[in-house]
């Protein structure tokens, strides 16, 4: 396959953690093809795990032991405070034994393992240090030494309710930073995803669903994340060459579908009443064909409220199965859809970082790894700039 | 995993540090049945036996790990004691410092005397016990404000530790005299000290003493008094030192637990897994937006559990709502009626997020936060639950609810410093001058006068009544 999954910070871990059990670990799956359409033909995952402090993955240690190989494994101690200067700048004076170089060096590996390089996919959160700020280099460094290939970015937004006091700062710079520098943003949310968790507690309907009724909230959080991914992502079969080897390219065409303009890179796996430049439907178990002929295209189209000057508003791709659930006669419908609403996230986080700053809070820390007010201010144009581009559609 | 360092100053903050490694062992025996080192032992503990596997484990057992901590006393009582009691074979002797005639409660004799005399001395064991590190995130000092050790060599081991390591966070446990305390001179002890720890720390612990009379005295009247179904379950309440390796309980062993739970509770997360951790340096940096107001209140709760068994979530609920009750705070202070900067919730046991979650929007409402500020909660979630309890919670709040304290001990300062009571005795001492004194105060006035500056904000805040309109 072709993609690189990388996750960075306890976020990006611990979600790219079930995103694995769900991908790589699935018993349905046909013994003929590949044990996981994201492995190498020696059977290890193409995953970089790459944290600021050992506890997530000591957790996971029984899980990863066979599957990924050692020297993707990029760990150091101590965490980045929650603070994006200190992921993104590191430590005082850390030379080539730092851990963005292993980590750079950890992908750069995984990467000429690949029979065919088509880019990596960014596990993360926004609000944290790590994740964001190690997360927003990680992204210019890759965009540096791959220039042909694309990322695709999965950003947790934190909880607006408050999960940091920092999480404003972190998401604006990091925000900033990977929207220049990467080719689309998956943006996920933890409060929808939360409220999905609760109203799927004790609705024993499929596998899927009793796993994630018996575990704790943050796994079936992150499980509604994994498999959201996972139903746009996995090998469709509309996209795969009459050989039946698929490339893996779903992420690339994720984005050449839904990411028209590149001022505007921010997509959404939920619908919503705003207007959309692009929507791609990705229906698995059309084993009937029946998606073509049901209503659902027109339904989407009509809900999207698409914009005018984008002829082939709705693309769509489908497989006769559906990977993701137990019986042969289940489907799954994952719409990815690139509109407008992300606005009110991105001014939410200006106006609050605005505040902050005007307060002069907490910029003593930033100060102290290297990032001044003038780095904020041009993070908050850059926003502004993106907020304006949505706005004007 | 990172490692921490311990440098207890002073009777109070060696008293309180005997009881700390007690009941540091106590958890560990708790958690680790099989006897071997392993990385949550290495935040606290050194392995300095190699014949550590052994069945059947006890605290006794876990002799062979050697804390990580540096003792000072200018009088030797009580580390004699240590060495005496049942700890004795848990420290070496390269990690003490005493002397014998103690500092007679002056701050001056304390930090410019023996700070100058034992400098030395004091930087190496300092770089002895970092050196055994592989990673040192962060130093505990624990001491008094009131006393002369404590407060005057205790902040100049501070301003030490700032120079020698200034990567690696200061996080302090201040004990602060209470109005009644016996020490004539503790004003001028603690308002030199506090300067100290305005400039040198990156943040700071108060607890006070009544407070920790208090809790005592409810606990102990709710397992004396009460129903006869509200019994405690034993060994379960904060004050209760039972299952550790101390002997017969001593005067302040109840009061000195609470506050040993206290650092229990921070290091947690760092040492156990869970699913929100939350690492020593992020309490500094998420909690401190502005360099000097570095004063946490802690809270913590539950203060005991109730030997009936049934835990509904009620029980779960009320815990969070008690992190904000008064009673559970470890210094006299009224945050809810005050300006929040930030607050962390460090939450142990089987607690979910969503529950996490849905305390926090219960209780927004009801706890004013400063107006940039509106969701300044940091959250950290262990899934390891201290010894008795199967869950807790510690919420640490930045609030300016400090500033009366500081302002009581301001005045308390001003009414000696006006008369020169006892003033010559500091006066004697060299290197000590009237602008040490002098600074100090400023110092206490500017952070004062920082906090009102905050408070003013509030009243912002609060919309203005409707005008009545008269019906014409």
């Amino acid at each position: 396959m072709s993609t690189v999954v990388i996750q960075v910070g306890q976020c990006g871990n611990q979600l790219g953690l079930e995103w694995w059990r769900l991908v790589a670990s699935d018993p349905g799956q046909s013994r003929d093809i590949l044990q996981c359409p994201f492995s190498s033909r020696d059977g290890k995952l193409a995953a970089v795990f790459i944290d600021s402090e050992p506890k997530v993955l000591w957790d996971a240690k029984q899980f990863i032991k066979n599957k990924v190989l050692d020297s993707s494994i990029v760990l150091a101690r101590g965490g980045r405070g929650g603070n994006w200067a200190y992921g993104y700048n590191g430590h005082w004076g850390e030379e080539n034994n730092g851990l963005l170089h292993r980590a750079m060096d950890a992908v750069r590996r995984e990467a000429e393992r690949r029979d065919y390089y088509g880019g990596v996919m960014l596990l993360h959160s926004l609000s944290g240090g790590t994740g964001s700020g190690l997360g927003s280099k990680l992204c210019e460094e890759i965009r540096d030494t791959f220039p042909t290939g694309h990322i695709l970015t999965v950003s947790v937004a934190p909880h607006q309710s408050g999960e940091s006091p920092l999480q404003h700062y972190n998401s604006l710079l990091s925000l900033a930073s990977i929207h220049r520098s990467a080719d689309g943003l998956l943006l996920f949310d933890n409060d929808k995803a939360m409220t999905f968790a609760q109203t799927l507690q004790g609705v024993p309907t499929g596998s899927l669903s009793t796993v994630m009724s018996m575990a704790g909230s943050l796994t079936v959080m992150n499980t509604h994340i994994a498999s959201c991914m996972a139903g746009l992502l996995l090998p469709v079969q509309s996209l795969t060459p009459t050989s039946g080897w698929s490339l893996g390219s779903e992420p690339w065409e994720l984005i050449r579908s839904v990411c028209p303009l590149p001022a505007a890179k921010i997509l959404h796996t939920t619908q919503a009443n705003s207007s959309s430049r692009a929507v791609l439907a990705v229906a698995r178990g059309n084993s009937d064909n029946s998606f073509h002929l049901s209503n659902a295209l027109k339904k989407l189209k009509k809900g999207h409220r698409c914009v005018s000057w984008n002829p082939f508003p709705i693309d769509h791709w489908t497989d006769p199965k559906n990977r993701l659930g137990d019986s042969c006669s289940s489907r799954l419908l994952t719409v990815c859809s690139n509109h407008s609403s992300v606005s009110r996230f991105l001014d939410h986080v200006v106006q609050r970082s605005k505040e902050m700053l005007r307060a002069g809070a907490y910029v003593h820390w930033y100060q102290r790894y290297g990032v001044e007010e003038s780095d904020f201010e041009l993070a908050m144009e850059t926003c502004s700039a993106i907020i304006q581009e949505y706005g004007s559609q | 995993m990172t490692q921490s360092v311990v440098v207890q100053v002073g009777q109070c903050g060696n008293q309180v540090g005997c009881r700390f490694w007690d009941l540091a062992l106590r958890e560990h025996a708790h958690v680790n049945k099989k006897g071997v080192y392993d990385e949550a032992l290495s935040s606290f503990f050194r392995n300095v036996d190699s014949r550590c596997v052994c069945a059947g484990f006890t605290p006794s057992k876990m002799l062979f790990f050697s804390p990580q901590a540096v003792l000072v006393d200018m009088e030797e009582g009580v580390v004699n004691e240590i060495l005496q009691g049942p700890l004795r074979e848990v420290f070496d002797s390269t990690q003490l410092l005493t002397d014998v005639s103690g500092s007679g409660n002056n701050w001056a004799v304390g930090h410019m005397t023996y700070g100058s005399a034992y400098r030395e001395q004091i930087v190496d064991k300092l770089r002895r016990a970092a050196e055994h590190c592989d990673c040192l995130q962060c130093f505990f000092l624990i001491h008094s404000m009131g006393g002369g050790t404590g407060s005057g060599l205790g902040t100049r081991v501070l301003s030490l530790l700032e120079e020698e390591f200034p990567e690696v966070c200061r996080i302090v446990t201040s004990v602060f005299p209470s109005p009644e305390d016996d020490v004539i001179t503790s004003p001028y002890n603690s308002v030199l000290a506090l300067r100290e720890l305005t400039e040198h720390a990156d943040c700071v612990l108060p607890v006070e003493n009544q407070s920790l009379v208090d809790i005592v005295n409810k606990i102990k009247h709710m397992s004396h008094g009460g129903k006869p179904a509200s019994a405690i379950k034993r060994d379960s309440a904060i004050i209760s030192g039972q299952g550790g390796l101390g002997g017969a309980e001593k005067p302040f062993d109840a009061m000195n637990n609470i506050v040993a739970n206290l650092l229990l509770n921070i290091t947690s997360s760092a040492r156990f897994q869970g699913s929100l951790n939350m690492d020593l340096n992020e309490i500094a940096m998420n909690l401190v937006p502005f360099p000097r107001l570095h004063y946490l209140v802690p809270s913590l709760t539950p203060l005991y559990t109730l030997a009936d068994v049934n835990v509904p979530t009620r029980r779960l609920d009320q815990m969070f709502s008690d992190a904000f009750n008064k009673d559970h705070q470890l210094i006299r202070a009224d945050p809810k009626h005050s300006l929040y900067l930030a607050c962390a919730l460090m939450v142990r046991g089987n607690v979910q997020v969503s529950d996490l979650r849905r305390n926090i929007e219960r209780l927004r409402p009801s706890l004013p936060f400063v107006s940039w500020n509106q969701e300044g909660w940091k959250t950290g979630l262990c899934s390891v639950p201290p010894v008795g309890h199967s869950h807790s919670l510690l919420a640490l709040a930045n609030n300016t609810c400090v500033k009366p304290t500081f302002m009581d001990l301001q005045e308390r300062f001003t009414k000696l410093y006006r008369k020169k009571a006892y003033l010559h005795h500091y006066l004697h001492v060299e290197g000590m001058e009237h602008s040490v004194f002098s600074e100090a105060v400023t110092s206490l006035s500017s952070l004062i006068e920082e906090y009102n500056h905050l408070d003013a904000t509030k009243r912002r805040l609060m919309p203005d009544a409707p005008r009545l309109r008269i019906a014409t």
